[in-house]
């Protein structure tokens, strides 16, 4: 260790505040890179599911308003025999 | 020669390769640059012409390093992707811009916080710190092109293009600006003189290069998979990877 | 070859047509000079020190503006389209452009340029070195200038993103250009930087074409 105590090592020999200004300033730059791209990913997955639910859905009343069609034609026919 | 990289080309591959090498990079870069960074801080002898100020060192010449690797780095992306049509490369391309911009962010905020002292302003129109500025000019222009399309593909190149012309530029940027700081600054000297570098010095200098580059790739692989995603969002390959995160996000 | 004729005649008759557009940056360079002896006060000493960086970053940002008319046009009316389909090499086409650009975007501006030295009192020499680097430096802004705005034609609002993409590129023109000038002040040979001005000319005429034709069928897509 160079330095004798901790209050010279933050001092940095009286330049203490560029020294940890710096340091600093690209901790928190890489932090923010990191935690960005990182909670990206995530939203991004959550979006894909959603997407995929969403899909689902709209398949699922497509198919429901086919069926439903189909029976309505379908007692129209029988009506249409009956009668 | 180069037949190995051509699976790559398919966006699968290319995100499984990334989630493979991520927890490596991951972790050995956060170990690396911490190790170095420690080092260089407390551990590293003083200069005996700046004292302890330049220990910025430390992080100034990483992040400047860096930031020249990471644009060289994207305009290889950018060539590769305009010559052989490869949507991949783009997509490294866009995954490595904000990288850069950062790195090169944190080498000007640096630069500056060592001119303070030494040269008693905080920014100071030298050579190295111009071609920084001008260099982050360089990385929000092929950002910002790049967000400028809703076409992905058409966005893709288009940054290509721009980060080409950027690359070729910047030599020709160098040497004018080096010759402009020449030609202003009259008597005095290169103001960022290295102290000279003992050993001591010089190892985790070293060392912190090699950190601040692992982990810079560490973030281009999530960016890249990043990219992948978006770009990819209706692939069933992509459709089982969420559900299969989901699925491991609820079991925890 | 009588195809390219056709497309620059083509290209100044529409400008002519349009000639109050092609005022503004006209306009604009006259403008921005004036602002400076205005802002640092009228000093002939401190005019002659900034003024040829003052009037190369004028003439940078009018021709930034002058820019965007040069595909806008074409573009949406699909005029550019047919040009890329048509058995014209687009590249020899989107040079020939570029030509009909400079001649009717910044040549008014060099032929405004003596007026504007008067305004801050550049020495008869420095005038001949700022003519020389204009002569031989501005059709790089319009060859340079031209790739970007290949690529953001057939976006909204390309304006802003276009300087932003440029600027950066154009200032070793700027340092050399300017420095050509100071040193005519001083009465130094300037042969050099205009030299260097002209490689990078020569560069850019030789390979801009092509660049500007591929930025063309990226935006067309």
């Amino acid at each position: 260790m160079h330095f004798e105590d901790i209050s010279s090592f933050l001092d940095m020999g009286g330049y203490g505040l560029y020294v940890w200004l710096s340091f600093g300033a690209a901790t928190l730059s890489l932090l923010v890179l990191w935690l960005d791209s990182f909670f990206s990913k995530r939203t991004l997955l959550t979006q894909v599911l959603t997407e995929q639910i969403r899909q689902a859905r709209i398949k699922a009343a497509a198919e429901q308003s086919a069926t439903a069609q189909q029976s309505a034609t379908a007692e129209q026919r029988t009506n249409g025999e009956t009668i | 020669m180069w037949k190995w990289l051509h699976p790559y080309a398919k966006t699968e591959r290319t995100y499984h390769l990334c989630q493979r090498l991520l927890p490596w990079f991951s972790v050995l870069g956060l170990a690396v640059i911490l190790f170095a960074t420690v080092w260089g801080l407390a551990y590293a002898p003083t200069d005996y012409q700046q004292s302890e100020a330049y220990r910025i060192i430390y992080i100034h010449v990483p992040s400047a390093v860096l930031s020249k690797s990471l644009y060289s780095a994207m305009a290889i992306a950018a060539f590769i992707g305009l010559v052989w049509q490869v949507k991949t490369s783009f997509m490294a391309m866009m995954a490595l811009a904000p990288i850069g911009a950062t790195v090169t962010f944190v080498s000007l905020v640096t630069g500056a916080a060592w001119g303070k002292p030494m040269w008693g302003t905080w920014w100071e129109w030298d050579a190295r710190l111009t071609s920084q500025l001008i260099l982050l000019f360089l990385f929000l222009g092929v950002i910002s092109l790049y967000k400028a399309f809703e076409d992905k593909q058409q966005a893709g190149k288009a940054a290509g293009v721009m980060a080409i012309v950027g690359v070729i530029n910047l030599p020709i940027i160098h040497y004018s600006v080096e010759w402009w700081n020449t030609l202003h600054q009259g008597a005095t000297i290169m103001k960022f003189d290295k102290p000279s570098m003992p050993t001591e010095m010089l190892w985790p200098l070293l060392l912190s290069i090699l950190g601040w580059a692992l982990v810079s790739a560490a973030i281009f692989l999530l960016r890249m998979q990043n990219e992948i995603i978006q770009r990819e969002l209706r692939r069933p390959w992509v459709q089982n990877l969420a559900n299969k995160n989901a699925s491991l996000s609820e079991g925890k | 070859m009588a195809a390219l004729m056709a497309i620059l005649k083509r290209d100044l008759a529409l400008a002519y047509r349009q000639r109050a557009e092609l005022m503004q940056p006209m306009l604009f360079f006259i403008l921005v000079i004036s602002l400076f002896p205005l802002a640092v006060g009228p000093e002939p000493k401190t005019l002659q020190i900034i003024g040829p960086g003052v009037i190369w970053v004028a003439a940078i940002l009018s021709s930034l503006l002058g820019l965007e008319r040069l595909f806008r046009d074409d573009f949406q009316d699909g005029s550019l389209e047919q040009l890329m389909l048509s058995s014209t090499s687009l590249p020899a086409a989107a040079l020939v452009k570029v030509v009909a650009h400079w001649l009717t975007s910044i040549l008014p501006l060099i032929i405004l340029s003596p007026l504007l030295a008067l305004f801050l009192h550049l020495s008869e020499p420095m005038y001949w070195a700022l003519l020389k680097t204009l002569l031989l430096g501005t059709p790089l802004l319009s060859l340079i200038g031209a790739i970007a705005v290949g690529l953001t034609v057939g976006l909204n609002r390309g304006g802003v993103l276009l300087a932003l993409l440029l600027l950066p590129v154009f200032i070793p023109l700027l340092i050399f250009a300017t420095s050509a000038v100071e040193s005519a002040a001083m009465q130094l040979q300037y042969t050099a930087q205009l030299a260097i001005i002209g490689a990078m000319f020569l560069f850019s005429l030789a390979l801009a074409p092509f660049a500007i034709a591929y930025a063309l069928r990226v935006s067309q897509t």
